[in-house]
């Protein structure tokens, strides 16, 4: 009998089971699916970074060769040695190379933004993955893997063909076999990339090549804190030196992808949980007539419920089951970029976990359900007779009175449903609040980064463009003196008026990685000297900037882990002896990760430590507009073919990864996410209403109004709806931005963030066509009313 | 007497498990300006889809209904609904009324809708008030439609009916909800709406509501068995419905 029913109620009210079949379906895909890559991405860099077997503390030195063990890193060994808090360490040979030092299969010189690293695979510093996520426990002969940006930067693909060829001659092809995962390297904000051979040919290599020498260590630590507190006091050359969270931290960038996504799943779980609730209670109560006559014929509550049970739990299971299968590659498309570069847990989608999510649908349903069904107790067969009116509300429903209205009737009768039942709306509200939540974060992100004022945030001073020749600042560093960067810089202007390109000024910064103590805290940070450039051509957030020799200015970040403020006196160690400056100014900056001294022009500085520089800043003779800019940038680069020449918006780009391209095709994927959930929600929801409405809509046709309009008074009531919700999710989306990707700039050292908001795009055009799609899509829902008869007046509660 | 309606070969045919169904065959009647006709039947025989066909509400498989001279069979549903909202009045055995909206504001809403504006608002809520007043229910113009009585909310309906001065009043079971007392003061009110002029035609079970009538046709398996003029048996309430009473019985009630 209960099976009889059950299946006359699926067939009869095809509609709303329909409806409620599909909430669930949609509901499991969002929520399996995004709390999936909620613990995905939680834990993402840090089971990667497990799993690859990095150590707790990394060191890159240059210098020395394959065959005799430099000064320096012997007096690193020793240290390690000696260190109680050193548990073990591991030391790899790695040798650098150039741009030009790699050549494409057509004999190009590859575009390299840092020199790049190369090593054997097999190296005791951590273990490697392919794009598929596979370790590498064997290469053939003959064959590379590349870090994905050099791969990506110059466009090579697996089976294409590179060669390293060296000054000495030696010259050897490779075949490119893929990507690399690299745990320490492979990060966007970390400017060195690695490539990986086999041992046999890496060996040939050492040899032969005559390629830049240096080790990697690698040091597993009691407490790195304590460690790196020693180490700090000590005055080792080196390449660079990071503890594990400093490269956790420098997966900052693809953790903006993953905050994105993350944010997304959440909004989406949230949309989910509403919409389930307000489909099963809408479901009981359209149900409560045949409840009501159930007990008028003397059946008893319990046997009520439990055929309702049973239809809640077969709707639950079937929608569950067909979100559960949608889930998993729902899952993965959101998951694309941030798997690009890590290896996830899984693959990133655990059946089980998905499983589990599904079950807890079906019983969160089902326990709805019970909840709702509870009113069934209170169903009399009144209730069945009166449409669910006991005649007992005395509660005031208008808010509005007709006849003092100014307006079409139907347009009181929209506004009057809606301030009537805020609650029914509620859904449809929050869900498209949200839905602009969504669009404008990842848009504000975007524009912030890709605005004129990102190189403040980046402490650079403005320049028209940046010419880098990575050859050519590697020869200036190995020359170790001031002279031979004014010399660059001199060469450089010269060559510009000889190539008729007439320049303001041209100035460079280089940079170091130096210890810098107030008493007993140290800490080493990457400083920068301008040469040629003015320390009040920098913005500062305090203080003024610094003028004498002996003046310096930090950031926040350096600031803080040496308990420094204004007017404190610092010592800095450079070239064997450590030089007490003032600090005149704090500021801020997203360039390596915070850290920042800068010094004045006059300050001395020993130029054998410097680590790099940013080549030469050139301000053009006349402030060009963005097309000249392009035209100039097109003309320097012919006299200068060897170099890169940027727009500090590309030069920054360049920094970060061009992550704002990244986010681009994820903006248009949330977008079409986005409107897709938006557009489903309204019509759906819509469709509920005419399901509940079909008695007034019947009884206003008997009246005489027109199908025309009866879908106008719908659709002003949507619109109203729509509107105050986009509006709402519009006033408070760069807030929520700020809130959000706001904490991801400042883990990258900013301090105060000010969202660079396109007025256009954000009021305008976005709210515009989340707000055009969904409305339009539920006025095609509404057609459907010219099916409704008078004669289902009837239904009218 | 000029015809306010006239029906002519009215069928209505519905198939249901492609089984045909002939719900009205070729139905004729006229009703006159000022008349109240009321169409009595046992369950089944097709009152309710006769009153639906002719009004407007659902569409005749043939035949043609003319409302005022006019031919409404032939107009499209966006002009149908025009006739229903501005020539037509409506009442259902059901006081079918917007929950959200107070009882005046359901009466007004199709003046409004007709395009009621500026002064002509003002104009249509005195007139509103005044047909309230006359019904007895003016005292409940702002309250919600669950604080007042049955009664009350049928004469609500009867005020909307008549809010747009339509030319004839449809009236489904008019009392069929309602105890005896408002049922007998909501015919009252229709009967005294009768005299002042109103056309209106009803479905009815009830003897009482249709020896009210000016006359009553008995439609049996969706055909017009017989008519009987109220007038020819003038007399005291009791006296015509016992005549009706009679005819009915000859006519197999």
């Amino acid at each position: 009998m209960n099976v009889r029913m059950l299946k006359k109620d699926l067939r009869r009210k095809k509609s709303i089971n329909l409806i409620l079949l599909v909430f669930i379906f949609l509901s499991t895909m969002f929520i399996a699916g995004s709390l999936n890559n909620f613990t995905v991405i939680m834990n993402g860099v840090e089971h990667f970074m497990e799993q690859s077997g990095i150590g707790d503390f990394l060191i890159v030195t240059k210098g020395g060769g394959p065959d005799e063990l430099s000064e320096n890193d012997k007096d690193i060994e020793e240290f390690l040695e000696s260190q109680e808090q050193v548990e073990r360490f591991t030391v790899d040979e790695e040798l650098f190379f150039s741009d030009s030092q790699l050549k494409v299969e057509n004999g190009k010189k590859a575009t390299l933004l840092n020199p790049a690293m190369i090593s054997s695979f097999d190296i005791g510093q951590q273990k490697f993955y392919d794009g598929e996520n596979r370790e590498i426990t064997q290469m053939q002969d003959g064959a590379i893997y590349l870090g994905q940006r050099i791969a990506s930067q110059n466009g090579l693909e697996p089976g294409d063909w590179v060669s390293i060829c060296s000054e000495n001659g030696f010259a050897k092809k490779f075949q490119v076999e893929g990507t690399l995962k690299d745990a320490f390297m492979g990060s966007e904000m970390m400017g060195t990339q690695r490539c990986i051979i086999s041992e046999g040919d890496f060996q040939e290599l050492l040899k032969e090549s005559g390629l830049p020498y240096g080790k990697l260590y690698s040091i597993t630590c009691k407490d790195v804190k304590t460690f790196q507190e020693e180490y700090n006091h000590c005055e080792f050359y080196e390449m660079f030196s990071c503890d594990k969270e400093l490269v956790r931290t420098t997966y900052v960038m693809e953790m903006v992808i993953a905050a994105v996504v993350l944010l997304v799943s959440l909004c989406l779980i949230a949309i989910s949980v509403i919409m389930l609730r307000f489909t099963i209670v809408f479901t009981v109560n359209e149900d409560y007539k045949e409840i009501g006559i159930m007990k008028a014929i003397g059946i008893k509550d319990a046997s009520i419920r439990r055929l309702y049970m049973v239809k809640y739990f077969v709707l639950a299971t079937a929608g569950a089951l067909c979100g559960f299968v949608a889930s998993i590659p729902f899952s993965r498309m959101l998951l694309a970029q941030v798997m690009e570069k890590i290896v996830i847990e899984n693959g990133g989608g655990s059946i089980l976990f998905h499983l589990l999510v599904t079950a807890l649908v079906v019983a969160v349903v089902v326990l709805f359900g019970y909840h709702s069904t509870g009113k069934i107790k209170k169903f009399t067969p009144m209730d069945a007779i009166r449409n669910g009116n006991n005649g007992e509300r005395f509660k005031k429903k208008g808010i509005f009175q007709l006849k003092g209205a100014h307006v079409k009737a139907t347009t009181f009768l929209a506004c009057n449903d809606v301030l009537s039942e805020m609650r029914k709306y509620m859904v449809l509200l929050l869900t498209s609040m949200l839905g602009v939540w969504l669009v404008v974060m990842p848009i504000n992100t975007i524009n912030t980064l890709n605005s004129d004022g990102i190189a403040a945030w980046f402490a650079l001073s403005e320049c028209d463009l940046y010419l880098v020749d990575e050859d050519k600042v590697m020869e200036v560093i190995a020359e170790g003196t001031k002279e031979s960067w004014y010399q660059y810089l001199k060469e450089t202007g010269e060559r510009l008026e000889d190539g008729g390109v007439s320049i303001k000024e041209s100035f460079t910064e280089v940079y170091f990685k130096l210890r810098i103590r107030n008493g007993e805290k140290s800490y080493k940070s990457f400083a920068i000297q301008g040469l040629g450039v003015s320390t009040e051509q920098y913005f500062y957030d305090e203080g003024e900037p610094p003028f004498y020799e002996n003046e310096v200015a930090v950031t926040h970040r350096v600031a803080e882990k040496i308990g420094a403020g204004l007017g404190d006196t610092v010592y800095i160690a450079s070239g064997g002896q450590e030089n007490p400056y003032v600090v005149t100014a704090i500021y801020q900056s997203m360039n390596n990760m915070g850290e920042g001294i800068r010094f004045t022009e006059a300050a001395k500085l020993d130029y054998a430590e410097a680590a790099g520089g940013f080549g030469a800043q050139i301000i053009l003779e006349q402030s060009p507009k963005e097309d000249e800019l392009l035209k100039t940038a097109k003309q320097i680069k012919k006299i200068f073919p060897e170099a890169k020449v940027q727009t500090t918006k590309e030069f920054v780009s360049s920094m970060i990864g061009d992550i704002a391209d990244k986010i681009g095709p994820l903006k248009m994927l949330i977008l079409a996410v986005v409107l897709a959930i938006n557009v489903l929600v309204a019509v759906l929801m819509q469709k509920m209403f005419l399901i509940r409405e079909r008695g007034e809509v019947a009884m206003l046709k008997s009246i005489g109004f027109s199908d025309r309009s009866l879908i106008g008074w719908q659709a002003k009531r949507v619109m109203g709806v729509l509107f105050l919700g986009i509006a709402i999710g519009t006033l408070t989306g760069t807030p929520f931005s700020e809130i959000t990707s706001g904490r991801v700039f400042q883990l990258m050292g900013a301090k105060k963030i000010e969202f660079v908001v396109n007025p256009l795009e954000i009021y305008v055009l976005y709210p515009a066509i989340l707000f055009v799609a969904a409305v339009l899509a539920c006025i095609i829902a509404m057609r459907s009313l010219k099916k409704i008869s008078v004669q289902e007046m009837s239904h009218i509660e | 007497m000029k015809e306010a309606l006239c029906v002519k070969d009215l069928c209505k045919t519905y198939v249901a498990n492609k089984r045909q169904n002939n719900v009205l065959k070729n139905v004729n009647f006229t009703i006159g300006q000022g008349e109240m006709v009321a169409v009595m039947g046992p369950s089944g025989s097709g009152k309710s889809t006769l009153l639906y066909c002719v009004s407007g509400m659902d569409r005749p498989t043939a035949g043609e209904v003319l409302l005022d001279g006019k031919r409404i069979t032939d107009l499209k549903e966006k002009e149908l609904a025009k006739v229903r909202l501005t020539s037509m009045g409506f009442i259902f055995q059901q006081m079918y009324m917007l929950k959200n909206l107070s009882i005046m504001d359901n009466i007004l809403l199709p003046a409004y809708q007709a395009g009621a504006k500026g002064r002509a608002r003002q104009e249509i809520n005195e007139y509103c008030l005044g047909l309230m007043r006359k019904l007895g229910i003016h005292d409940v113009a702002g309250h919600d439609i669950a604080e007042v009585s049955g009664g009350q909310l049928q004469r609500a309906c009867i005020c909307r009916s008549l809010i747009n001065k339509p030319k004839i009043l449809f009236a489904d079971e008019p009392t069929g909800a309602l105890n005896r007392s408002a049922s007998e003061d909501v015919m009252a009110q229709l009967k005294k709406l009768n005299e002042e002029g109103a056309t209106i035609m009803l479905v009815t079970h009830d003897m009482k509501v249709a020896a009210k009538c000016s006359r009553v046709l008995y439609i049996v398996d969706g055909d017009i068995k017989g008519e009987f003029y109220m007038e020819e048996h003038d007399g005291e309430e009791k006296i015509r419905e016992r005549s009706l009473n009679h005819w009915l019985i000859e006519m197999g009630w």
